[in-house]
């Protein structure tokens, strides 16, 4: 069965609960310490709750103090562009409450990479890159890594460049590659944000010609992410979603800053965010147990017959919703697509064919009468079967690398 | 000679590798390249044509909306639907449109190029007189980038923070109808998949009034957007107000409070003919100097399509013809501007075809120049053929209108539809060459009125959104549609020109006897104005735009190499996308 397994990022201990320990002030608020904001802060969403208790938060993370490093890699910046849409009122009140820098972000730095004939022009109050190196060499903070990393053309990562820099006295190309695996030598934590980076996600669909991996996995495997092309083994956190909720973000960098153990679960997602089906507390489910299921786009009810993934996608959209609440894919009559899920998006596509057509559900019609009566009971059984046949199966995480067959449906 | 290598060029999409010589103090070549390939084309060939909007979506993070139209609009052109697609689906794709426009240009101007105009580089520029100090200190306390040591601060400028709570309105906004942003799904082939309730309209009212709060508090203030635009925009508007309007504004105190708003700072101040020649003020930075062309037919020209939906049932996907079929309508204005009078003439798509002369990618037949309805394209397949210092230097390819490059976008449009503020301000820089010791000149087209048409363009596209918000957008009712079933048709092919807020974009689309996806070609506004050279080793604009200029805006100042703002000054007005530029989803 599925299982939520237990992971640390750092080398502290689980917390206890969170409601046995109040702060001494007499404030009433719970103490931070090393508990985890995320668990706390996953049902007020990290705007509200970032507001409510700045105080107490800045209180937890004043000697964390954490740089980050940005890295983007293939992707369409849509992580980032969610990432500006958290906060309350805003990210830069958001990255003030949690009390880090955002040190190297290549879309929204001051600085850029400027060479000047084979030589590095200026320092790192002006040039990017050695900015870059300064951060890398002094170690000890975060690297979250947005996007894939390609890995081609045959394994020399030039289909990704992303900035130049100086060896040997000449100038030369940064892969994405080679910068992922000098910033995450010396990273204190690791989180890719983004089904691209923890997956591989539209960067690495349908056999991606560029040899795209995710940081970690790619599709549902372990073994072909870049870190075990590198030979790398560092834990990474990974928050998927195409693109992820800016909340997810922001509160799992807030755990992570402070070093608090995250629970996560088999595709090291947090626990917290990833461990209901959009279904089960869709906006349209009264549609789907009363079997009203739209035929076209557009009328309404619920999108199951139109192709809707919620039922094999695990987020808390539905009850979080959208953009400050706004609203939410299946609430404004869009199919849930999975974007969640490491094998997004060529287990889920065609995104408008209905799940059994895709075969998901290992021969189960859940069209049929006893279904319809029972409502979500009947999936609600078979849903983790549902959900390996899905995301694939973890099982053999442990052994050595073989060759899966494609879970493209 | 010197070689300087801007690499990454940070504050846009990434993956953007600039290069330019340089002779006795003058760019006298220069290399833009896009360093990351992204191969969509196995990905798309194959699947359902329905999908392609969620995939097409999936480009660019900033341009997810537009991508969306353009992609929906190829496959309506495909089954035959374009012209049933109902009017409020169309209401719906011009607002999702229109604030995708706005947040476009807002990041732009406030999280990428006005911020160069803080670095400290202006202080000690700026610093020699008492105007130029509180110029100085405005354009650090508005502009600057959070972490970025200008010479006065390292917080994020007030203008910084006030756009970055915009753009997330203008998120929450979206949100609405199309269910998140970015990425949302509601733009489906056939309309949208929304259904507006009374609650929604209610909240976009009033998130839209905020955003024009915004815009106004920034841009127009103490004018309201209606009267800035009917003072500068509409029907044929005074062309002394502006001079009469700069003329007025307190010199002593240059805060936003006394009509210093950002618009009109960077009017005054980003401009050596309007602050020295017509108010005789020391102090400026002459981006109007900056960032233009040689004016010739055949080495540019300035393109549009039609952008927004005439609010009625169906659309034109292609009829570039139908001068009214669009709000924007489509346009092409050759490089020496001789017929500013007339008006634009008519494009025709047909004339658009891709050269791989510069770029890392072969064609397989033996054409040369090829239409982005067919053809296959090769990427360089070793890591030794990746070479940013070889003949071939991008992953961008080069689109060229009947073989000429053309710069797309605001400035562009604005061009293009002959829009009075920037026309007028183009015919002011014209007109004050003479002012110009010889061999130093104003250019009509540069960094400055780049940068203008995008903040004109903003407030223009606000208004629009407006009359779509308030009067067009109703309440859902049994009798409203917003999405008619498309049949998709096998052995077929289908395509959709539009703009996006960086300009023109393109999405060509071929099915098979099954109907999957048989080829799939995307030409996007940055594959255009960041394209390399072309097989006749033509400068893509970006390039082009940079020949000929010195590391400042005014001149090579000591250790400016390594500091080298004109460079930054002319790639950030392009607002570049390389996401958007090296998708190169084309099917075999
Ligand atoms: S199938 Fe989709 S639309 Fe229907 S209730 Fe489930 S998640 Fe919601
Ligand atoms: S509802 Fe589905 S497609 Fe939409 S964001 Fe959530 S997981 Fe992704």
């Amino acid at each position: 069965m599925y299982t939520i397994s237990k992971t640390m990022v750092t080398g502290f201990a689980l917390g206890d609960g969170m409601d046995t320990e109040r702060q001494k002030d007499g404030s009433g608020l719970p103490a931070f310490g090393r508990r985890t904001f995320l668990t706390m802060a996953a049902a007020a969403g990290a705007a509200v709750f970032l507001a409510s208790h700045a105080p107490a938060v800045a209180a937890a993370v004043a000697d964390a103090d954490k740089k980050i490093l940005w890295l983007r890699g293939a992707g369409c910046g849509g992580c980032t562009a969610s990432f500006l849409n958290g906060g309350n009122p805003d990210i830069l009140a958001a990255i003030e409450n949690i009390r880090i820098e955002l040190s190297y972000h290549d879309g929204l730095m001051g600085q850029q990479g400027i060479f000047i004939d084979e030589k590095q022009g200026n320092t790192e109050r002006f040039n990017s890159i050695a900015r870059m190196d300064n951060l890398i060499n002094a170690g000890g903070y975060l690297l979250v890594v947005e996007g894939a990393i390609p890995n081609g053309p045959d394994g020399s990562g030039k289909y990704g460049v992303i900035g130049s820099r100086i060896r040997n006295g000449q100038i030369e190309s940064l892969t994405m590659k080679t910068a992922f695996r000098d910033a995450a030598e010396n990273a204190d934590a690791i989180l890719a944000i983004g089904t691209c980076a923890a997956f591989g996600g539209i960067s690495a669909a349908g056999g991606s010609a560029t040899d795209a991996r995710g940081v970690a996995y790619t599709g549902s495997s372990r073994f072909k992410g870049i870190m075990g092309e590198l030979g790398m083994k560092k834990d990474v956190i990974n928050v998927p979603g195409c693109p992820p909720h800016p909340d997810w973000l922001l509160l799992t960098i807030a755990d992570m800053v402070t070093g608090a153990p995250i629970e996560t679960d088999d595709y090291r997602r947090p626990a917290a965010f990833f461990r209901e089906a959009v279904h089960t507390s869709c906006p349209r489910r009264g549609y789907y147990d009363d079997a009203r299921r739209d035929g076209s786009l557009a009328e309404g009810r619920c999108l199951y017959n139109l192709g809707c993934k919620g039922p094999v996608a695990y987020a808390d959209c539905p009850v979080r919703r959208w953009n400050a609440g706004a609203s939410m894919c299946t609430q404004t009559g869009g199919p849930c697509i999975a974007c969640v899920e490491p094998e997004f998006p060529d287990a889920f596509s065609p995104f408008f064919s209905r799940i059994e057509d895709r075969n998901l559900l290992g021969g189960i019609n859940i069209d049929t009468g006893a279904k319809i009566i029972l409502g979500g009971a009947v999936l609600g059984a078979g849903i983790h079967a549902v959900k390996r046949i899905a995301i694939g199966d973890s099982d053999r995480e442990e052994e050595p690398p073989k060759e899966k067959g494609k879970r493209g449906l | 000679m010197v070689r300087i290598v801007i690499d990454p060029v940070t504050r846009t999409t990434g993956g953007l590798r600039f290069a330019a010589e340089m002779r006795d103090g003058s760019v006298v070549d220069a290399r833009c390249s896009g360093t990351t390939y992204r191969g969509f084309e196995q990905m798309l060939v194959g699947r359902d044509p329905m999908d392609v909007v969620y995939y097409t979506q999936r480009i660019c993070g900033m341009c997810s909306t537009p991508h969306a139209i353009a992609a929906a609009g190829a496959v309506e052109s495909l089954c035959e639907a374009s012209g049933e697609v109902p009017k409020d689906a169309l209401v719906i794709r011009n607002i999702l449109n229109g604030l995708a426009w706005i947040r476009s240009h807002v990041e732009n101007l406030y999280l990428s190029f006005l911020p160069d105009l803080a670095d400290p580089f202006y202080w000690e520029l700026l610093k020699f007189s008492d105007t130029g100090t509180a110029l100085y200190g405005e354009l650090a306390s508005r502009f600057n980038v959070p972490g970025y040591a200008s010479a006065v601060m390292t917080a994020p400028g007030s203008a910084y923070a006030d756009a970055v709570r915009c753009v997330k309105l203008i998120g929450e906004t979206e949100a609405i109808l199309s269910g998140r942003s970015p990425h949302g799904p509601a733009i489906v082939p056939g309309g949208v998949t929304a259904r507006p309730t009374a609650s929604d309209l209610s909240r976009l009212k009033s998130n839209y009034a905020a955003i024009v709060d915004f815009l106004e508090r920034r841009l127009t203030a103490p004018l309201s957007l209606d009267q800035w635009l009917a003072n500068t925009h509409a029907g044929t508007p005074d062309p002394n107000y502006i001079l009469d309007h700069v003329n007025a504004l307190p010199l002593k105190d240059l805060s936003a409070g006394k009509g210093w708003n950002d618009m009109m700072l960077f009017t005054v101040f980003g401009s050596r003919m309007m602050s020295s020649d017509f108010l005789a003020l020391p102090v400026y930075i002459e981006l109007d100097t900056l960032g233009g062309y040689p004016l010739l037919d055949q080495l540019i020209g300035f393109l549009n399509h039609g952008a927004f939906y005439r609010v009625r049932d169906g659309y034109a996907p292609l009829d570039a013809a139908q001068a009214d079929a669009y709000q924007v309508a489509p346009g092409f204005t050759a490089g020496s501007l001789q017929n500013l009078f007339a008006s634009a003439e008519s494009p025709d798509p047909a004339r658009i075809a891709e050269q791989v002369g510069s770029s890392f990618y072969t064609y397989s037949g033996a054409g040369l120049a090829v239409p982005p309805a067919g053809g296959e394209t090769i990427p360089a397949g070793s890591a030794a053929d990746i070479d940013y210092a070889g003949q071939k230097y991008s992953f961008v390819k080069a689109p060229r209108y009947g073989g000429v490059p053309c710069e797309v976008g605001p400035m562009a449009r604005m061009i293009n539809s002959r829009e009075p503020f920037i026309f007028n301000i183009m015919k002011m820089l014209h007109d004050s060459n003479s002012r110009f010791a010889a061999g130093k000149r104003y250019t009509m087209t540069s960094v400055y009125t780049r940068a203008l048409s995008r903040m004109q363009e903003t407030l223009v596209v606000a208004r629009w959104l407006g009359d779509w918000i308030n009067n067009d957008l109703e309440v859902h009712d049994s009798a409203r549609r917003y999405c008619v079933p498309v049949t998709l048709k096998s052995g077929r092919a289908g395509a959709c020109l539009t703009e996006a807020p960086r300009g023109m974009l393109g999405h060509w689309i071929r099915v098979d006897h099954n109907s999957r996806i048989a080829g799939y070609q995307i030409v996007s506004p940055t594959t255009w104005n960041a394209s390399p050279r072309d097989n006749e080793t033509r400068y893509g604009p970006m390039e082009l735009s940079t020949i000929g200029i010195k590391t400042t805006p005014r001149g090579n100042m000591p250790g400016s190499e390594a500091n080298p703002l004109s460079l930054y000054h002319i790639i950030r007005s392009f607002d570049p996308c390389v996401s958007c530029a090296v998708h190169t989803i084309r099917g075999k």
